[in-house]
C-alpha cells in the first residue's frame, strides 16, 4: 500500500468512526454542534479533537443520509441554536454497529473534569475510540 | 465579540451554495466560534489569543470546503426519466411514468390547471373545425354521384339586392319538370315540423315532403319496404331509421302500420337508411307531395304558393 493510500484509508476510517461516534452521542437526546464537539473531546480524553471545519461537514453528511435531523430551536433569552437528533434510520444504523461491537453505547456520563458540557454527569468511562 | 461571519463566508464562497443554505451554515458556525471564544476568554486567554485560537477552528479551510462540497453537492439519485430506453417491463414503466406525471401535476396545480384549460380549448377548437371540414370536404354526401346534384332556384327581381333566389310552387315545378331539357331529373322537397298524434306520447317530428322521383334522383333506397310510387294515393309514409328504432323498436313488421301526423292517418311503407336524414340532415319522416292537400287543400294548385325547393341531377 502506498503512502497516499495509507493516508486515505486512515482518513476514511477516522471519518467512519467519527460518524458512529456522533450517532452514539445523539442517541439519548438532541445536542448542538459545539456540545457534540466538546463531548467527543472529553470522552476521548482529548485524543480526538474535531474543529468546526471537520465537525460540521460530518454532521451535514449524516443529515443528508437521513441518520440525524437538524432543527433550529429558539429558547427564551438565548440565540437560536441548531440541535441535532437521531432519526429512526440513524438509530437502526447505530444499533447495527453496536451489535457488531464497532462502538460502545455513547450515552455514558463523561468525566467530571469540566470538559463535558452536559454538566451534572459523572465520570465512569464514556465512549472510547 | 468578534464578527466571525465574514471569515466563514469567505471560506464558503467557492462553494456557491444557495443563499439560504449558506446563511444557515454561517449562522451555525458563527455560534460555534462564539462558544469557543467565550470559553477561551473564561479560561484566561486574552482577546487576541482567544480570537486567534477560535479562528483555528476554521483551519484546514480547503478540507472544510471540499468536505462541504461533497455533502452539499451530492448527486441526487438519478431521477425517473420519461421515455428512457429501458425495455425491462413496458407496463411497469408506463405505470411509473403515469405516477410520475400525476405527482408532477399535483405538485403544481396552477400549471396543471392552465395546461388542462389550454388542452381543452385546443381540442375543442380542433374538434369544431374538423367537424365542419369533415362534413364539407371529407365526408361525401350520402347520395349516388353527389357531384352531379344541384339545387334549382327561380330568380325574383329585388329592387335593392338585384335578383333573389326563390322557392317553387307546385304548378311552376310541374312546368319545370315537364319542359326540362337541362337536367336528367328534377324533384321537389320541403321540410316542416309536424306533430306525431294518435299516440300516448306525441312527438314533434321533422317531416320532409317530397315529389315523385326524389329518392331515385338522390339514389337513396329504403332498407325495409319500398319507396313512394306514382300509385300511392298520398297516404304512404316512409320512416327515418332513428324514428323506426325509437318508436317501433326496429321492428321489420312495421310495414302497413298506421301513423298519424296532425291527426291525418298515413300508412308506413318503408324505412330509410341510418345515414339519410333528408336535405336538412334532421328529417324523421317523409310524405309524398300528393299528401300536402290533406293539410293545405290548395297547396298543389295555387301557382303563387311557393313553398318548396328543387334539386336536380345534371
Amino acid at each position: 500500500m502506498s503512502l497516499i493510500d495509507s493516508v486515505k484509508l486512515d482518513r476514511e476510517l477516522k471519518k467512519g468512526s467519527a460518524e458512529l461516534l456522533i450517532l452514539s452521542l445523539l442517541e439519548s437526546r438532541q445536542r448542538h454542534g459545539y456540545e457534540v464537539r466538546k463531548l467527543i473531546e472529553a470522552r476521548s480524553d482529548g485524543v480526538l479533537k474535531f474543529n468546526a471545519a471537520s465537525l460540521y461537514p460530518l454532521l451535514y453528511r449524516l443529515e443528508k443520509r437521513g441518520w440525524v435531523e437538524g432543527q433550529w430551536v429558539e429558547k427564551a433569552g438565548q440565540r437560536r441554536r441548531r440541535y441535532y437528533k437521531l432519526t429512526r434510520d440513524g438509530r437502526k444504523v447505530l444499533a447495527a454497529q453496536l451489535a457488531f461491537g464497532v462502538v460502545r453505547r455513547g450515552d455514558q456520563p463523561c468525566d467530571g473534569a469540566g470538559k463535558c458540557l452536559t454538566g451534572n454527569q459523572k465520570s465512569d468511562g464514556g465512549w472510547r475510540a | 465579540m468578534p464578527d466571525w461571519k465574514p471569515e466563514i463566508r469567505r471560506r464558503l464562497a467557492s462553494l456557491r451554495l444557495e443563499p439560504t443554505r449558506e446563511a444557515a451554515i454561517i449562522e451555525e458556525l458563527s455560534q460555534h466560534l462564539d462558544d469557543c471564544y467565550a470559553e477561551l476568554l473564561a479560561g484566561g486567554a486574552t482577546e487576541a489569543e482567544a480570537s486567534q485560537q477560535t479562528l483555528a477552528e476554521l483551519s484546514g479551510s480547503e478540507i472544510f470546503a471540499r468536505e462541504l462540497r461533497r455533502v452539499e453537492w451530492q448527486v441526487a439519485p438519478e431521477p425517473i426519466v420519461l421515455g428512457t430506453n429501458r425495455r425491462t417491463n413496458m407496463i411497469a414503466d408506463l405505470w411509473q411514468d403515469l405516477r410520475f406525471g400525476t405527482r408532477m401535476l399535483l405538485k403544481k396545480p396552477g400549471f396543471s390547471l392552465i395546461a388542462v384549460l389550454t388542452l381543452s380549448l385546443g381540442i375543442g377548437a380542433n374538434t369544431a373545425i374538423f367537424s365542419v371540414v369533415s362534413a364539407l370536404l371529407l365526408r361525401p354526401l350520402p347520395y349516388r354521384q353527389p357531384e352531379q346534384l344541384v339545387k334549382v332556384f327561380r330568380v325574383q327581381p329585388d329592387p335593392t339586392k338585384g335578383m333573389l333566389p326563390s322557392l317553387w310552387s307546385h304548378p311552376r315545378f310541374e312546368m319545370l319538370r315537364d319542359q326540362n331539357q337541362s337536367f336528367a331529373a328534377v324533384a321537389g322537397f320541403n321540410q316542416s315540423p309536424y306533430n306525431l298524434t294518435g299516440t300516448d306520447a306525441p312527438e314533434r317530428l321533422q317531416m320532409e315532403m317530397v315529389s315523385d322521383g326524389y329518392f331515385p334522383l338522390l339514389g337513396v333506397n329504403t332498407i325495409v319496404g319500398r319507396s313512394f310510387t306514382a300509385e300511392d294515393a298520398g297516404t304512404a309514409a316512409l320512416l327515418g331509421y332513428g324514428l323506426w328504432q325509437r318508436r317501433f323498436g326496429g321492428d321489420p313488421q312495421v310495414l302497413g302500420k298506421a301513423i298519424e301526423l296532425e291527426t291525418q292517418a298515413f300508412t308506413i311503407v318503408g324505412v330509410l337508411p341510418p345515414d339519410f336524414r333528408g336535405q336538412s340532415g334532421t328529417a324523421d319522416i317523409w310524405l309524398p307531395m300528393r299528401a300536402a292537400p290533406k293539410f293545405v287543400p290548395t297547396i298543389l294548385t295555387d301557382p303563387n304558393d311557393h313553398w318548396f325547393q328543387v334539386a336536380a341531377r345534371r
